[in-house]
């Protein structure tokens, strides 16, 4: 039985659609991501989900059950809270113990479940301390044991990370994910951080303007965006993207762009692509999968370089491409100045191409 | 040559010490980055360079002319606050044209010129479509680019930009870092860049000063911030994910010197332990030491060797082209990140490779960085 499951869910707020008929399943213990960016219907779906905003068409089921007209409390979830929310007057026990206690559990069964999952959260040694004295690493454990403790169907997290400075956020989120597995919960995280989506979660739903666009696991996405919108959110720095059309010159076989940029692709490639009879393609290329060569012949294109960022592990060159400007990441300690011309290279198995008409990617 | 020399500059709100005594040398035309952690007094130090703010000691100078009596309108020097403040009611438009119709604004400038450089700089900041509008009817994002673009439509003696693209989405970031690095080198305007950002301090900056509770702890190019990171704080802050530290012990069994470190021991190159040994034994008077190793330089290996050490997977991450691996070896918990997307199963043991030319050499009780001869140093 999966824990979740969303059956045609539209969410309509007068004339305006925040949630498009959007169906997807969560497995019990699975971390499942939304991801987007914002007014994607990603908070919306979430706030259906806990039972905060009515389902305006479709059905929601938790454990199996239609859940559209229980009121939050029925439901069965548990939400985690951006500032930690804890009791500041009561001890980390009693900040555990309190779901249970307002919910009648004797004093036996309370300490028993309170003692359980200190053990599992490593916090057995702090249960008598307030939260003033914690840190926030100890805070973010006594709120999941909280959160938790009651054993939910499922647990929502809204951003949980966004508020916390760059290096304690690294530190939680690789913290969080670690928690969740050791808790075996079912978790719905809702996020525009790309990154918070694809290193925390089992797999990943990506929204846009209401619309579900991909749901697959974080490699998925990276690997085999389903269209042009995942393909441009997924990654950073973000997929380059030109626009060609296939030609035959002098029996070379050629991508050609927009102005006079082109460059040359094997037989198999161009049959391919000409399968599809499409007029222009998109090709999409990670930065990370361009190359800087020495030699003419390796290449495939020439570009201006337009600034470079050394970034410490791997610099990053925006080039000059005509119009447009493309990025390419490399080992760090290149040596290039700007405005000088390179030679650009990469492995044509490592392209994406994407129907330029509807953005979908174009499976090999 | 307009340079800008702060001397001896000491700030206090208060009890609260905001800077301590720092002295800096910007050189004229470069754009240098104060990168530092919230609270460590990057924009209080902006407002004394800009005259918001008078120092409670210290002189600064800029062309070898003081300003510390100088009140700002007189300093030509266009700054960005993270907090935007634009005229309300006025346009899009007519809040970047209004610098350039300012009567100190000389020469003159004509209609068509001041359009043409209000539409310049609106297209690279991509807010050409919403020129007409007033701020009321902005994003936060795009309220931003309007004050970023309000300054850089001047051309003053100095730009003072305290995290002008702190607010935009990772994308647009991403793209304004290298616009904003190109543009500055185009213009050739010394600016004074501040940002909590060390992607935005190490990819834009000719020089990065490390700022740090009002004190500089290193100022240098971005490969050397990255490379030879002056203590342990600027190691943790730079880098993602940041510098592994393990505290150990430099011993010498036989002949060979040895780190004890992660419950192994990991054996050096002769003239390198005898190198760091010379150092600590004199300076700290024992053999206890602070090893820093970036996550990148990490190597998972199937065979257990000299200088590999057990782990067991405590997370891993994908992300995308890169997997960060957490890993627990006795008490200690470390990050490795691995170029390429591969699977591990939480609680898996795996053997990682430390290559000792990576390591970064601290003492135990300063957490300064222990300079080693040139032949052991990263370029």
């Amino acid at each position: 039985m999966n824990a979740l499951e969303l059956l045609n869910v539209w969410k309509l707020y007068g004339e305006v659609i925040a949630v498009k008929n959007l169906s997807f399943e969560c497995k019990k213990s699975e971390f499942f991501a939304i991801l987007g960016p914002s007014g994607c219907g990603k908070t919306s779906t979430l706030r259906m989900i806990a039972g905060l905003e009515k389902v305006s068409r479709g059905k929601i089921l938790i454990d199996g059950k239609i859940v559209n007209d229980l009121t939050p409390a029925q439901r069965n979830t548990a939400m985690a809270f951006e500032n930690f929310g804890l009791y500041p007057h009561m001890t980390v026990f009693e900040n555990i113990a309190y779901p249970l206690r307002i919910r009648n559990f004797s004093p036996f069964e309370v300490r028993q479940q309170v003692l359980k999952f200190a053990k599992t959260l490593e916090i057995e040694n702090i249960l008598t301390l307030k939260p003033i004295n914690l840190s926030e690493g100890q805070k973010q454990r006594v709120s999941l044991a909280r959160a938790l403790v009651r054993n939910p169907s499922v647990f929502l997290l809204d951003e949980p990370l966004s508020h916390l400075e760059v290096s304690l956020r690294l530190r939680m989120r690789a913290e969080l994910k670690r928690l969740l597995h050791v808790l075996g919960a079912t978790t719905i995280l809702v996020t525009h951080d790309q990154l918070e989506a694809l290193t925390m979660a089992d797999r990943v739903a990506v929204l846009n303007e209401g619309v579900l666009q991909q749901l697959g696991s974080p490699s998925d996405l990276y690997l085999k965006p389903a269209n042009l919108f995942v393909a441009g959110f997924v990654g950073e720095p973000p997929m380059n993207f030109f626009k060609c059309r296939v030609a035959v010159r002098e029996g070379q076989f050629l991508l050609f762009g927009s102005n006079n940029f082109s460059f040359s692709i094997s037989k198999e490639l161009y049959d391919w692509l000409c399968n599809f009879n499409l007029e222009t393609y998109i090709v999409g290329v990670r930065p990370n999968q361009l190359y800087i060569v020495n030699d003419r012949l390796e290449g495939k294109f020439k570009a201006v370089v337009y600034v470079i960022e050394p970034l410490g592990e791997r610099t990053l060159i925006s080039l000059k491409l005509d119009d447009n400007l493309i990025r390419l990441e490399t080992k760090p300690y290149i040596q290039l100045k700007i405005s000088e011309e390179v030679v650009v290279g990469f492995d044509e198995k490592n392209l994406l191409f994407f129907n330029a008409e509807n953005g979908q990617l174009l499976l090999r | 040559m307009a340079t800008l020399k702060l001397i001896d500059i000491t700030k206090k709100y208060g009890n609260v010490v905001a800077i301590n005594k720092l002295n800096l040398e910007v050189k004229s035309e470069e754009l240098l980055v104060i990168f530092g952690p919230s609270g460590a007094g990057k924009t209080t130090l902006l407002k004394i360079i800009a005259g918001v703010e008078k120092p409670n000691e210290g002189q600064i100078f800029f062309d070898e002319r003081n300003l510390n009596s100088l009140p700002l309108e007189q300093r030509n020097i266009a700054m960005v606050f993270e907090n935007y403040a634009l005229y309300p009611h006025f346009t899009v438009f007519e809040n970047l044209a209004f610098p350039l119709r300012s009567p100190r604004q000389v020469p003159r400038l004509s209609k068509n010129e001041v359009k043409a450089r209000v539409a310049k700089i609106a297209e690279m900041l991509e807010i050409q479509d919403c020129l007409y509008r007033k701020p009321g009817q902005l994003s936060g994002g795009q309220r931003q680019r309007v004050a970023l673009g309000r300054a850089l439509v001047r051309r003053p003696s100095l730009y003072l930009l305290d995290e002008p693209i702190a607010h935009l989405d990772a994308k647009l970031r991403h793209r304004m870092r290298g616009e904003l690095k190109k543009l500055q080198k185009d213009m050739k305007v010394t600016t004074i860049y501040a940002t909590p950002d060390y992607l935005e301090g190490l990819g834009m900056a000719d020089r990065v000063v490390f700022l740090y509770q009002g004190e500089i702890l290193q100022v240098g190019t971005p490969n050397e911030i990255y490379n030879r990171p002056s203590n342990v704080i600027v190691g943790t802050l730079v880098g993602d994910p940041p510098m592994n530290f393990f505290d150990c012990k430099l011993k010498q069994i036989e002949r060979t010197w040895v780190l004890e470190i992660l419950e192994g021991r990991l054996p050096l190159p002769y003239e390198l332990g005898a190198n760091i040994a010379k150092k600590i034994y004199l300076e700290t008077a024992g053999p206890d030491l602070i090893v820093g190793i970036r996550p990148n330089a990490c190597k998972v290996e199937n065979n257990s060797t000299e200088g590999t050490f057990p782990g067991e997977v405590y997370v891993s991450e994908p992300l995308g082209a890169n997997t960060i691996l957490t890993l627990k070896t006795g008490d200690a918990i470390w990050k490795v990140k691995l170029e390429g997307l591969y699977h591990f199963q939480v609680g898996q043991h795996i053997l990682v490779r430390i290559p000792t030319e990576a390591l970064h050499f601290f003492t135990k009780d300063t957490k300064q960085r222990i300079n080693l001869e040139a032949n052991y140093e990263r370029s």
